[in-house]
């Protein structure tokens, strides 16, 4: 009988002690949750932020004064483009190709 | 000894005092039932932690989630942001807990620009419990405050509607009150739909060709003089708009500060008499009814008196002129006769179908109606055959002319980007042979009309010019183009108009749409064709460009580079 009473106390204990565990397990899980929660929205902010100011550094107006004083360009005209078409006849991908049998004619 | 000693404990044995059974029964059955409890306990903790399917993530019930969704973007067709929030605070003051008014001004003024010391410290020494400091304080204004470590100081998070790209797109945009409200433009046209928030608003203007259209027009407009400009570049197949350019223009981070006229939006609020460039739809008009044929010649020598008073040509000629040159030399006497041929009512359907008579329909709140006299008699035919006797807006013309060089088909304008590929409904106002015959009609005004200084080398530009004297309002110039490109296949309208551009050139000259207007077009077009992905077509003859137009130049030419 004293073994029997001894076995079912401790049988409630351990189930307690789990429960107790458990609940402080989820818990801290919720905390953590919530904190990770935080920073997504902190972050998905500062990306919006981000973009806002990536617009503003890439205006038109300001591209186009980098450009003048950094870069040698000039306006496209229609002369600078071209199309396969108008490459000198005889030219093409295929006969161009190192590899292999055929070599470009010269 | 041993029978009388068992009779009393077989006797206890057979008849056990009642209690103590029952007492044990009772304890049993306690005992039972508390590990029932704890089994059953034991058994739904097993359930739910383990044999329990994984739900959506939960969502924790710690976090405070924005009450209210923020302001949706505007965007154009690629994407830039053309208008957002960005998150901003409100510094406020509690009077009663701010220890040295004195102090506490000197150090605010020091961190924030523009900050009265004298004026906050006598704020701060207020009865109230609340006192405004300044609103939409920048992060580092917020970062710096808060530094201070002045005690009586808050703060509360505010959203504040930027425009990264300025003016840029101001009379598009438009701009909001303090409360985030749309006061005008897009943001004013879908306040609520960008108060509901969530995804941004994609407009079917391109920045870099609104960037190109307002740099020339800015431009021309500081080298012509001239009260205001508008620019306009349409596509012919879709309705969208991808530029919608009108000066002066305005910061929309401080509208008030620009002058009314900053503010009024001459593309699409004002109406305007717009001249030859009218003759577009007068000589579409004329030969798609079939009373004029492409060969009919007309006579632009004898003045037409009507109305009691004389109409007569920019440059007087003699004799009869082809259609073609007509329209190319702009002549008022022929179109009137070419518009006569088809007649008063027919010219009066011809228009209101085109959608001369009723305001521009775009995705704004300013726009302009059109003024037209009613009746409609022979007098007003006369002169709307070459722009004067109505007034319209430059986009309810961009938008007729786009219909006539598309194939025929006037398809509303839109400022919304639409989805690419996707066919648009519209309303058939000419036939497909007629509006071949007017894209080869432009075409002839720019290479051999009035149109010179349009021509972008490599582009087929086509189009028609404008120089129009107002009868009504101040009575100032207007001088524009309208052109088209590539004029073998339109893809796109471009339009410039210049308000009262100076009235006479470096030699005496008038300046005319040809001379002011043209030449922005000329030099908007090969900015953003390669934008818009529109390719030259080479110089080299035996090129691939078919359509008539370029079969013919290539016989003219004799060294011509165009």
């Amino acid at each position: 009988m004293r073994l029997n009473g001894i076995f079912w106390f401790g049988f409630a204990a351990a189930l307690g002690s789990g429960y107790l565990y458990l609940t402080t397990r989820v818990q801290g899980m919720d905390t953590e949750l919530a904190r990770i929660e935080k920073r997504v929205i902190a972050e998905r902010e500062a990306i919006h932020v981000l973009k806002g100011e990536w617009s503003y550094l890439t205006r038109p107006a300001r591209i186009a004064k980098l450009a003048r004083r950094h870069l040698n360009l000039t306006p496209i005209t229609p002369r600078h483009i071209r199309t396969l078409a108008d490459l000198p006849p005889g030219a093409s991908p295929a006969r161009t190709r190192i590899a292999g049998k055929r070599r470009p004619r010269r | 000894m041993s029978a009388p000693p068992r009779e009393p404990r077989q006797r206890a044995a057979s008849a056990p005092p009642p209690a103590i059974e029952i007492g044990r029964a009772r304890s049993m059955l306690t005992r039972l039932l508390f590990g029932l409890a704890f089994l059953v306990v034991a058994l739904r903790l097993v359930e739910v932690s383990l044999l329990t399917p994984s739900r959506s993530p939960h969502q924790s019930t710690n976090v405070e989630r924005p009450a209210v969704s923020h302001r949706a973007d505007i965007v154009d067709r690629n994407g830039i942001i053309l208008a957002t929030g960005l998150p901003t605070h409100l510094l406020f003051a509690d009077p009663a807990i701010v220890l040295d008014a004195d102090a506490a001004a000197l150090r605010l003024a020091a961190v924030l620009p523009g900050l009265d010391a004298a004026r906050t410290a006598a704020r701060l020494r207020r009865p109230t419990r609340f006192v405004r400091l300044r609103r939409h304080l920048t992060p580092r204004q917020y970062y710096e405050v808060n530094r201070l470590g002045l005690p009586g100081l808050h703060f509360r998070p505010q959203r504040r509607r930027v425009f990264p790209n300025g003016a840029l797109a101001a009379h598009v945009v438009g701009f909001t009150d303090v409360d985030n409200r749309g006061l005008s433009g897009i943001e004013r046209f879908f306040n609520a739909r960008l108060g509901a928030g969530g995804a941004a608003l994609a407009l079917s203007i391109d920045v870099r060709v609104q960037h190109a259209v307002r740099e020339e027009l800015s431009a021309a407009l500081a080298r012509f003089g001239g009260t205001g400009a508008a620019g306009l570049v349409l596509d012919v197949a879709s309705g969208e708009v991808l530029a919608l350019v009108s000066l002066p223009d305005f910061d929309p981070h401080h509208p008030a500060a620009a002058p009314r006229s900053a503010r009024f939006n001459r593309a699409t609020l004002g109406v305007y008499e717009m001249g030859s460039t009218v003759k577009v739809l007068t000589a579409a008009m004329a030969l798609d009814s079939g009373a004029v044929k492409p060969g009919d010649r007309f006579d632009v020598e004898t003045p037409i008196r009507t109305g009691g008073y004389v109409i007569g040509d920019l440059t007087p000629r003699k004799g009869r002129l082809s259609v073609w040159e007509i329209f190319a030399y702009s002549s008022n006497l022929g179109m009137v006769r070419m518009a006569r041929a088809a007649g008063t009512s027919r010219q009066r359907d011809f228009l209101a179908r085109i959608g001369m008579f009723r305001p521009a329909r775009i995705e704004l709140p300013e726009i302009g109606t059109p003024l037209v006299p009613t009746p409609w008699r022979e007098s007003n035919s006369v002169t709307a055959a070459y722009g004067h006797g109505i007034a319209v807006s430059p986009l309810q013309l961009a938008s007729a002319v786009a219909a006539i060089v598309n194939g025929g088909v006037k398809v509303p304008t839109t400022l919304l980007r639409r989805p690419a590929g996707g066919r648009v409904a519209g309303r058939r106002i000419i036939g497909a042979r007629t509006s071949a015959r007017m894209q080869r009609l432009m075409r002839l005004a720019v290479t051999r009309g009035t149109g010179k200084r349009a021509a972008a080398p490599g582009y087929l530009v086509g189009g028609k010019t404008g120089t129009a004297d107002q009868s009504t309002g101040t009575g100032g110039l207007i001088a524009s183009f309208v052109a088209a490109f590539p004029m073998d296949a339109p893809r796109y309208v471009v339009l410039v108009m210049l308000e009262t551009p100076k009235r006479v050139g470096k030699n005496g000259a008038k300046i005319t749409g040809g001379k002011a207007a043209a030449p922005v077009v000329g030099r908007i077009i090969p900015r953003v064709a390669p934008l818009l992905g529109v390719e030259p077509v080479l110089d080299a003859p035996g090129s691939h460009r078919d359509g008539g137009i370029l079969k013919v130049k290539a016989e003219r030419r004799n060294g011509e580079a165009n």
